[in-house]
């Protein structure tokens, strides 16, 4: 796999989301969106200035929940990128960090609560609906369907169901990781066994999740810079490797991981995206848009 | 006139010796780690106005605790020249610098004495001026170390300038010494408090530079020992563990439990503590406690430790107990809060609002995990307990009132509406309590 440079956005930022024609960009309290419809011209659409510091955010539909500190869970309307609206919000107990959305319900993580489950079902005015405690500190959250998948620092990751009724319970756990910080999962119904991939302590650790009552964790992988953020692709984790810029880890044998490409960039890499046949990786100076080729 | 006459007849009622088991509270946590004689007069419930005999205001900023010696209330404060930033309640992820930060303008490290009945300040010393040349975490002050009395003096410690000061109860300065100011690893200051034993002193620093042991004279400030450590910071004050085989001194830290002789000598060592030690050992039982519970890092231990040991006791493997560890759990550790063992049980207060109770003799569970609020803002001083009941005082200035026993109840909650993060003071049926900006005498039936 071999990466060629579309174009760059010269923005310090420290965390990306691409849905569609858009990329979301946070940096310190302001989110700010681009077109990149023309990945060779990226426009500037609009911006929101949150009151505290941006976490991180997940996009879903026309809105962008965004974890903004001690302000709590931002509900932003993006469905006019130009002029992105702050609908509503939740103060939760402590930090709000990560978001993950599935259909009205948003998990929140929070560093003093752990998990905070938020009904969204009116944008104006999320409500709590309970409270998960996680051993560590919580340290970030993503969804497929209806599963979440969460980690805290140092060890725990955690499968909940926001489908299932009553009080927030996962439904597996396992206190093995090191120094866990960020995660992302396979989206279902691909080939090979869904995994999730986590990042921390200079790792990737991969957990084959094809059973979530019982993940399977896989033998840690090192990859040459520290992994720093991942993005999975089917069986292809995208990673944000520190001074290693962007390693490309094909997890097909997930027991036995293989970097199958990588692209160097000039500031260490602390985030990846990835849209189609785009890869934006975020950079302590920039965003550098890259056209991968198989 | 005849309301101050009133006031004048309740204070006097409310000091008249004999009136409780307390009558003193030397030291950080008092004289038995928070825990309290049972005493019918002490006070189960206050707010701002109720139940207050008075309030005083303290100037600067400071987490020390409120230690009490017949009508003397000392705390300690830094009050800077400058606008600091304010401490941010709560536990929180405080950003690039951990939430370490340099002092912006001189400052002076104050001792008050406050007089008990009427909460006047008797007397203010300065005790150092200066720029601050170390750190401190964004919650933390320059005076966090609680103060030590032993009736004829008050020994002040100011970890963050190194100066160690004795005074008698008159304010006036016996002796000073200067023992060394130094950064640890975090940069976060200090917190660990001074203690006394007979003659001596004793002083734990931990730090980033040569990190020591000291005993000092308590007459003359001499340097009787000193011994230097390993550890590379700590704010867990050390305990003096008068067992039925000797004394000893036990300091936590990084990693590692340390127990020396009176004479310094290493005695047994212990691995296993987190990167970042803050509860105090204490004894009950006949065994101590020792706890340490970052929650950043597993394991986070509890261990029960038996009298007598001597060499590493370090547990090897999966060994939850050997001859002198009586028990251990692995992440039962509390990050700020000192554990309370009232009755047959040790109640763990977890910083981030949750009330745990084991049996003490044994590490078994008596109940897990239990919410005491979902909107406090985290838990830093350490609990105590009279009369049956827990006291739990969070960062908010909310104190919880808990039954003790074998079932969690929460019997209720007891606002002062300022943060909060010094363990209080528990003398002769009140509760000196100390927030961001205040002192306060809490007695049943008190009006301010």
């Amino acid at each position: 796999m071999s990466f060629t440079p579309a174009a760059s956005i010269p923005l310090a930022i420290d965390t990306i989301e691409v849905q569609g024609t858009h990329a979301y960009l946070a940096s310190g309290k302001t989110l700010t969106i681009y077109d990149v419809s023309n990945p060779a011209s990226p426009r500037r659409e609009g911006a929101y200035t949150f009151p505290e510091e941006i976490w991180a955010f997940t996009v879903s539909g026309s809105f962008a929940y965004v974890g903004a500190n001690f302000f709590g869970l931002g509900v932003l309307d993006i469905s006019n990128p130009a002029a992105p609206l702050l609908r509503g919000s939740l103060k939760t107990p402590g930090q709000a960090k990560a978001p993950a959305i599935f259909g009205t319900k948003a998990l929140v993580v929070d560093h003093m609560a752990g998990l905070v489950l938020v009904d969204i079902s009116n944008p104006a005015k999320p409500v709590s609906l309970g409270e998960y405690f996680v051993d560590g500190y919580a340290r970030d959250v993503v969804t497929s369907g209806s599963l979440a998948y969460a980690v805290d620092s140092p060890t725990g990751f955690y499968v909940l169901d926001l489908a299932k009724p009553g009080p927030l319970e996962p439904v597996s756990s396992l206190q093995s990781g090191t120094g866990l910080r960020a995660v992302s999962v396979s989206a279902a119904g691909g080939q090979g066994p869904r995994l999730a991939a986590l990042t921390g302590g200079g790792f990737l650790q991969v957990y084959d999740v094809s059973n979530p009552a019982k993940p399977v964790k896989m033998p840690p992988f090192r990859t040459p810079g520290g992994a720093q953020r991942v993005a999975l692709e089917g069986t292809l984790a995208y990673v944000a490797d520190g001074a290693a810029g962007l390693q490309v880890v094909d997890l097909a044998q997930p027991s036995n991981p293989t970097v199958v490409g990588s692209h160097k960039t000039t500031t260490p890499a602390r985030d990846v995206a990835v849209s189609d046949s785009l890869v934006f990786v975020v950079t302590a100076s920039e965003v550098v848009i890259l056209r991968r080729t198989p | 006139m005849k309301r101050a006459a009133i006031v004048a007849v309740g204070i006097l009622l409310l000091t008249l010796p004999g009136t409780s088991a307390t009558d003193q509270w030397p030291q950080f946590r008092g004289p038995h780690a928070g825990l309290v004689p049972d005493d019918p007069a002490l006070p189960e419930s206050w707010s701002e106005t109720e139940n207050v005999v008075w309030k005083a205001k303290i100037p600067g900023l400071g987490w020390s605790s409120p230690i009490v010696w017949d009508d003397h209330v000392f705390v300690t404060a830094a009050i800077s020249a400058g606008q600091e930033a304010a401490p941010i309640k709560g536990l929180y992820d405080p950003g690039d610098d951990q939430g370490s930060l340099k002092a912006s303008s001189a400052h002076r490290w104050m001792l008050y004495d406050v007089d008990f009945r009427t909460g006047v300040i008797r007397w203010q010393r300065e005790l150092h001026s200066a720029l601050p040349t170390t750190s401190r975490h964004i919650k933390n002050t320059f005076a966090s170390e609680t103060p030590v009395t032993d009736g004829e003096r008050v020994y002040a410690y100011l970890g963050s300038v190194g100066l160690v000061a004795a005074l008698d109860m008159n304010g006036k300065t016996v002796w000073t010494t200067n023992i060394g100011a130094f950064d640890g690893r975090s940069r976060y200051g200090g917190g660990s408090s001074p203690v006394l034993h007979k003659d001596r002193l004793y002083i734990v620093n931990d730090n980033n530079t040569q990190s020591f042991i000291v005993a000092l004279d308590r007459k003359t400030g001499r340097e009787a020992w000193r011994v230097n450590r390993a550890e590379t910071e700590n704010w867990a004050t050390p305990v003096v563990w008068e067992n039925e085989l000797r004394t000893e001194i036990v300091a936590a830290g990084t990693g590692r439990i340390r127990s020396y002789d009176l004479e310094g000598k290493l005695l047994w060592e212990l691995d296993g503590m987190t990167n970042l030690d803050t509860p105090t050992p204490f004894t009950r039982h006949g065994l101590l406690y020792l706890s340490s519970g970052y929650p950043g890092v597993a394991p986070r231990p509890v261990f029960a430790v038996r009298p007598g040991a001597s060499g590493d006791i370090s547990l090897k493997g999966d060994e939850t107990n050997n001859k002198f560890i009586a028990w251990y759990q692995p992440l039962l550790g509390t990050y700020n809060t000192s554990a309370l063992v009232h009755g047959d049980y040790y109640y763990t207060l977890l910083d981030r609002g949750f009330l745990l109770c084991h049996d003490a003799r044994t590490g078994e569970q008596v109940y897990g995990r239990q919410r005491i609020s979902a909107e406090s803002s985290g838990f830093t001083a350490s609990p105590w307990a009279y009369n049956g009941k827990i006291f739990l005082l969070s960062e908010d200035g909310d104190t919880f009132v808990v039954q003790a026993g074998r079932e969690f109840k929460l019997l209720g909650k007891n606002s002062i509406a300022e943060m909060s993060m010094a363990t209080p003071a528990i003398v002769r049926g009140s509760v000196i309590l100390r927030t961001q900006s205040s002192l306060y005498r809490i007695a049943k039936g008190a009006r301010p």
